[in-house]
């Protein structure tokens, strides 16, 4: 059962990256607590303060400039869903967002505690590489903005300092011409796999690709070998290339067995979506263009 | 057959407390003055040797006011040698059996306290090898967990007709096949465990979820030694049990802490902890069936393999269950079922719904389909040519655990092919998938039950109340079956009375009323039973207090619509109530069936079929398994109440969707990895087909009250082997074990390298 705490809700970023500076390791931040409160229960993670930043203003909604897209880190899983924003702009994002766990994880969980927490099983993740998004990372010191694929380090492992508040994510759309993908495959409250595309097609070649995968190794990836090689591929053959790319899969995320499945199931799962997500980007583009 | 409608009826006497939140459940129930709590110290260990238990740590936190373990069991006046010696004791001596076994219990002011002096108990473990299946642990060298037996073998059980050796010679094809069933617990909503114990004098009080309360407070009076009628038990409203709620060893402890400190105790168990109190029995079904070459069966072998986990609790009634389910409802001349079960060190295995059926059911029905297939004939067409035709009799004599009995069950009442044939038209005409990837199949399963009687009678009383309604009393939990309901059904029915006037009360032993318990799908006919004898015997009483008061005869006198009637004058019956003080109705009824222990299924007196049809889509590139359609057959004898009826049969096949599809608590690495809900997967909503279809005949052929029969666990054997045969129909190869993965699809495709 959880252990007694202090419950901290300071009213501005500052103020909760002033306290997370005071109180050093004997303090962990609270966005939600989809996963932290588990853990808490659990007895795994044990914390004598909380300092809840769902309570600060300027950390909730989502805001367009003209050409980013500004997630507040506080914003729910169920908002990133439904929110027209994120809909027009980051579609994939919307749709990972509403598979994430149950209503209830949606309603309650947040975009911000999602990337914090740095589960390998994170479904916005995929999308958000795919989109070139990047944290924006908030201390008493100032701000610092850092790509996704940066932010992300391993399991559980972000590049966060210790006295930083993640306040938000910013995105642009995907460039003219791209169709996109969000495929997964779960069985538990974790998706096993997930996958997400940005492809550009012409005339049936794939002239730019973006593939992330997420689940099978240690942290979502980019792709990068990957979207090279398919580039002025076929659609077909593109497809066929994510599809036998196992090999390569293995030795980039040594997956292991667990629950979800063994790695080899893994690996060929997630090969099978990265086909299928090549192949649907490449076609809602061309469905698009039409 | 008359296909049952759903008819004009009264919502279940118990939707509305259930739907507002107003039902009580034991954690509802208010704080009993002066109450502590008790939390539970388990081994984290699946096998392990105990030493030193050290509570010093825990008695010094402020707010604990005792520990019961080991070294101070003897302080505490309990009757240790009265509990059956394959059953857990009541706290752990030198051994640790299995993850989750009780060492020691905490009683602390508040629940915090507690659990945080659980945590101080310091216990020496010194860690052994475990032992996680009934094959590993009947071999030669496997680690023994009850060091005094010098084996893990606890029985062996058979059942067997005709001769093997015999119908083997006369096969033309042999299908030799292993069929796996998990491990996997209940699962039902409301934790397993959580209880409150008082001492009130000399009488011991508990308020708990329990489907065998007169049974369970049998079973505490003889460890606190004290008689059975000082163990007054009541049951409050039960969220579901499935086999797995019963009163706990951390009850039965905590009894024995509040006779001592004389205080109210409050046991709260977690969703976590659930799952090392109660499994289900794994099986491994290992068969060769025998086809002679018009494709009928002439010989079916079946080894079977049962884990009890660590303890016996209730591994009898399920391996017996398995063997005489072995054959499913098939005309096999030459039959054999050999079974072995074993002590492994996992949770202990209860009666789980369906109790050694579910596992048999899946085993039997995929080897059909694999037979069929293997000589080149449709599965539903060699069931038509093999099962048992109404009129046919279960083999005329078998051999039970070595001794030759007579068979002289009923004949089979069961038209298994159109049952069959209705099933495979309810999922409608063929369609092809919507997407290249996917493939379609169908499949069919069915299974047949014999009548399991309780091994004791079944009463109730009926009591005439001054405002003229009538109270019945039993001690019949309702889990959430729909039991009150039932009983309301029936007393409303028979006495003449609207619902509105009859009371039901929940299970209380003080009543001392008898029944064996809320299981076996027996509650209908045998409580129903009792119900009806009782509410007949107050009718004559209350009409013989008339005729008394009123004049005329008894046979002048009805009661109809709520009221009593003379002729065309209606009088009221909190009347007749009033104008008699110090006069009590009240009348106690029995089922009056003798209730001999039956070796096999010789005592049936009818049988209840389960059916099933299955359509579902299978990824043959990710093996994603989605079940399209789905239809459910179900014979109910009387229908007493349609939606109750509609709503055991659509549960149980959800579950079975679960037990299909997902659930299996897996053991790794000398730890059961998956033992709590956010990584133990059940069935969801969306799991649930869009075309989900129950058809229900009544035949008025059950021997309950007004013909009705039990139906709770027809469908939920029936669901693994028709999706499973569904799948197999859809990808062309079999399936072995449950649950179906998608990694398992892919594994039979060859897709995945083969391994286990």
């Amino acid at each position: 059962m959880l252990r007694p705490f202090r419950l901290l809700e300071p009213t501005t970023a500052m103020e909760a990256s002033a306290e997370l500076r005071r109180l050093g390791d004997q303090a962990r931040v609270y966005a939600g607590g989809a996963e932290l409160v588990l853990l808490m229960r659990h007895g795994i993670l044990q914390t004598d303060y909380l300092v809840n930043v769902k309570g600060i203003p300027s950390l909730h909604g989502v805001t367009w400039d003209g050409t980013v897209a500004r997630i507040g880190a506080a914003t729910t899983h169920s908002q990133v869903e439904r929110d027209p924003i994120v809909r027009q702009r980051l579609p994939t994002l919307a749709q990972s967002a509403g598979t994430i766990g149950n209503i209830r994880v949606r309603n309650q969980g947040t975009i911000g505690g999602n990337l914090c927490f740095a589960d390998p099983h994170s479904d916005p993740e995929a999308p958000l590489l795919v989109h070139d998004a990047q944290v924006v990372l908030s201390c008493t010191a100032g701000e610092r903005r850092l790509p996704v694929d940066d932010f992300l380090v391993g399991t559980f492992e972000t590049a966060i300092q210790p006295d930083e508040i993640l306040t938000g994510v910013e995105a642009e759309p995907l460039p003219t011409g791209f169709g996109q993908a969000f495929l997964r495959i779960e069985r538990y409250h974790r998706p096993t796999v997930n996958v997400a595309s940005g492809v550009r097609a012409a005339e049936g070649r794939i002239a730019e690709a973006r593939l992330a995968v997420g689940c099978v190794g240690a942290r979502t990836i980019r792709l990068r070998d990957l979207e090279t090689r398919v580039t002025g591929l076929g659609v077909d053959e593109a497809t066929r290339v994510g599809r036998e790319y196992g090999p390569i899969l293995t030795e980039l995320l040594e997956p292991v067995d667990d629950l979800l499945g063994s790695a080899e199931y893994k690996i060929h799962v997630a090969c099978v979506l990265l086909g299928r997500a090549i192949g649907e980007a490449a076609h809602t583009n061309e469905a698009a263009e039409s | 057959m008359v296909q049952a409608e759903r008819t004009q009826e009264a919502p279940r006497i118990d939707s509305w407390g259930k739907v507002s939140g107003s039902a009580t459940f034991v954690e509802d129930m208010p704080e009993l003055t002066g109450s502590l709590y008790a939390a539970p110290v388990k081994s984290p260990y699946a096998h392990a040797r105990v030493g030193a238990i050290d509570v010093s740590r825990a008695l010094a936190l402020e707010g604990v006011s005792s520990v019961l373990y080991r070294d101070n069991l003897h302080e505490f006046g309990l009757q240790l040698d009265a509990l059956a010696p394959l059953d857990p004791a009541l706290i752990v001596g030198d051994k640790a059996l299995y993850q989750g076994d009780l060492v020691a219990v905490v009683v602390a002011s508040d629940l915090r306290t507690a659990r945080r002096a659980a945590e101080l108990v310091d216990v020496d473990y010194e860690i052994l090898d475990p032992v996680f299946s009934a094959e590993a642990a009947l071999q030669a060298g496997a680690p023994i967990l009850h060091d005094h037996r010098g084996t893990n073998s606890i029985f062996d059980d058979s059942l067997m007709w005709g001769d093997i050796e015999d119908g083997f010679r006369q096969a033309v094809t042999i299908v030799e096949r292993n069929l796996v069933s998990p491990t996997v617990f209940h699962h039902p909503m409301e934790p397993v465990g959580t209880g409150m114990v008082r001492f009130a004098g000399d009488i011991a009080e508990i308020w708990a979820p329990t489907n065998t309360p007169m049974r369970d407070a049998s079973d505490i009076a003889h460890v606190l030694g004290v008689p059975a009628d000082h163990v007054h038990l009541r049951v409050p409203y039960v969220g579901g049990g499935f086999g797995a709620k019963k009163t706990t060893r951390e009850m039965a402890a905590a009894l024995a802490l509040s006779r001592k400190l004389r205080r109210p105790i409050r046991v709260v168990a977690t969703g976590e902890e659930s799952f090392h109190v109660a499994v289900r029995h794994a099986m491994e079904y290992r068969a060769r069936v025998g086809v002679d070459a018009e494709g009928r069966l002439v010989a079916l072998d079946v080894d079977l393999a049962v884990d009890c986990g660590a303890y016996f609790t209730g591994g009898k009634v399920a391996t017996h269950n398995a063997c005489t389910s072995a054959w499913g409802p098939y005309r096999v001349p030459h039959f054999r079922v050999r079974a072995k079960t074993a002590f492994t060190n996992k949770t202990p295995a209860t009666p789980h719904r369906g109790t050694g059926k579910t596992q048999t059911t899946f085993a039997i029905e995929c080897l059909m389909d694999e037979v069929a297939r293997t000589i080149s004939t449709d599965p539903v067409e060699f069931r038509e040519r093999n099962v048992l035709l109404p009129g046919e009799r279960v083999p005329e004599r078998f051999t039970v655990e070595g001794s030759r009995i007579a068979g002289d069950s009923a004949p089979m009442t069961i038209d298994f092919p159109s049952l069959m044939r209705e099933g495979m038209d309810a999922l409608g005409p063929e369609q092809p998938p919507l997407s290249p990837s996917l493939v379609r199949g169908r499949g069919v399963s069915v299974s047949l039950r014999n009548w399991a009687k309780g091994s004791e009678e079944s009463q109730a009383s009926a009591t005439l109340n001054p405002d003229g309604t009538v109270t019945v009393a039993h001690t019949a939990s309702d889990l959430g079956q729909g039991i009150y309901n039932m009983i309301s059904v029936v007393a409303a029915k028979t006495l003449g009375l609207d619902q509105a006037q009859i009371h039901v009360e929940n299970p209380d032993t003080s009543t001392m009323l008898r029944f064996p318990g809320a299981t076996a799908q027996r509650t209908t006919i045998e409580l129903g039973n009792a119900v009806y004898a009782a509410s007949t015997n107050l009718k004559r009483q209350i009409i013989d207090l008339a005729v008394e008061s009123r004049g005329g005869t008894p046979d002048a006198w009805i009661i109809q619509g709520g009221s009593l009637w003379l002729g065309d004058v209606r009088y009221s019956l909190s009347d007749l109530a009033k104008e008699a003080p110090g006069v009590v109705l009240s009348a106690v009824g029995s089922d009056t069936e003798v209730y001999p222990t039956d070796d096999a299924f010789g005592e049936t007196e009818f049988w209840t079929p389960g059916v099933a049809a299955a359509e579902v889509d299978v990824d043959r590139d990710t093996g994603e398994i989605s079940v399209l359609r789905y239809a459910i057959l179900a014979e109910a004898g009387k229908i007493l109440h349609y939606n109750s009826a509609r709503g055991q049969l659509e549960g149980g096949a959800v579950m079975g969707f679960g037990l299909a599809l997902f659930e299996e608590l897996r053991y790794e690495d000398g730890q059961v990895q998956n033992a709590d809900a956010f990584q133990y997967r059940l069935p969801l909503m969306r799991d649930v087909p869009p075309s989900f279809q129950v058809l229900i005949t009544e035949n008025g052929d059950g021997p309950g009250p007004f013909g009705a029969k039990g139906i709770a666990q027809t469908s939920i054997p029936c669901v693994a082997p028709a999706v499973a045969n569904a799948i197999f129909d859809a990808v062309g190869v079999p399936v072995s074990s449950t649950p179906i993965t998608p990694e398992k699809v892919l594994r039979a495709l060859g897709t995945l390298t083969d391994r286990p």
